[in-house]
């Protein structure tokens, strides 16, 4: 249970709709030749909201000129992870799709998290 | 005979796999979407593909047993001078395992007769095994092995197109009269 268990009600109280999220196997090499992983898609409740200023500064320097966006949703989303070969969680919306770029996990002290996610390409 | 890109990249790797002693996931082609593998890894890319000689050879060649129509081939041929970069990550810059080390025994592996016969069944001949260059950098707080290996090989490339004979030819004689007459070949 969440120290403030309370903000995930707060937080789908503000939500304004369902959106998709697409989310991807780890991608492998089969002859030195990469082959992307399973992508599966499941539907996450939140809030879209603009970025403010600090927002900006936790992304990359080379990614604040895109525009980008911040979903605050009581579903955990992934970043990408070199590690385990994981691309990050894309979120379609408005036609293109966003990249969760940025994560700050509230859940176990508020039962939320809190992405930020860039534009990336058109959704197909 | 335009080149058969996946056999000689197929090759060329697999040179890159037995030579350096890797295993075949942590040897992949450069410059795609995926993760970079956990070190140690190399990459190899086909950098630069250059004519020699001024212009390709030009030959004809008749065959009559090819469909009607096609007997004829015109094809040019040429060689190609091939330059392939593999590029080796490792943990250590230094030892039996270090970057530099496996682009050494890579190519030490290019002169490998078993090596050579299967570049030579794609088409590809090495003939300049190139130099190793250790390139060793600073990754976030710690070093990471780096080294180049830049080769180049040879390989033949062409184009074919198919004609056929001139079966009949009309020719106008306006001087005489205004008839056209038919001339037919044999």
């Amino acid at each position: 249970m969440p120290v403030l268990g309370g903000l995930v009600g707060v937080v789908n109280n503000f939500s304004d709709g369902l959106y998709t999220v697409t989310r991807s196997n780890p991608s492998t090499y089969v002859d030195g030749r990469h082959v992307p992983g399973a992508t599966s898609t499941f539907s996450v409740r939140g809030s879209l909201q603009p970025l403010t200023g600090r927002d900006l500064q936790r992304l990359p320097e080379g990614r604040r000129g895109e525009e980008s966006i911040k979903l605050l949703t009581e579903t955990p989303l992934l970043t990408e992870n070199e590690a385990t070969q994981q691309r990050a969680d894309r979120l379609t919306f408005d036609g293109w799709e966003w990249e969760v770029s940025n994560a700050e996990r509230w859940e176990r002290m508020a039962g939320y998290g809190r992405y930020i996610l860039t534009k990336v390409k058109e959704a197909s | 005979m335009p080149m058969d890109w996946s056999d000689k990249e197929d090759a060329i790797r697999d040179w890159v796999v037995v030579g350096s002693g890797l295993a075949d996931t942590r040897v992949i082609w450069a410059s795609q979407d995926g993760f970079r593998p956990q070190r140690p890894f190399a990459t190899v890319t086909i950098s630069s593909i250059d004519d020699v000689g001024a212009v390709d050879g030009q030959h004809t060649e008749y065959d009559p047993l090819r469909p009607a129509g096609q007997e004829i081939e015109l094809y040019t041929k040429g060689l190609r001078d091939i330059s392939v970069r593999v590029q080796f990550f490792t943990t250590s810059s230094i030892g039996d395992s270090c970057a530099r080390a496996l682009a050494h025994r890579t190519k030490l592996y290019l002169r490998a007769d078993t090596v050579r016969d299967a570049l030579r069944a794609a088409g590809l001949s090495p003939y300049d095994p190139g130099q190793v260059r250790d390139l060793s950098a600073l990754l976030g707080s710690e070093f990471e092995g780096r080294a180049s290996l830049d080769i180049r090989l040879y390989a033949t490339d062409g184009i074919s197109e198919f004609t056929t004979f001139i079966e009949s030819v009309e020719a106008e004689i306006p001087a005489l009269n205004d008839d056209t007459e038919t001339i037919e070949t044999p």
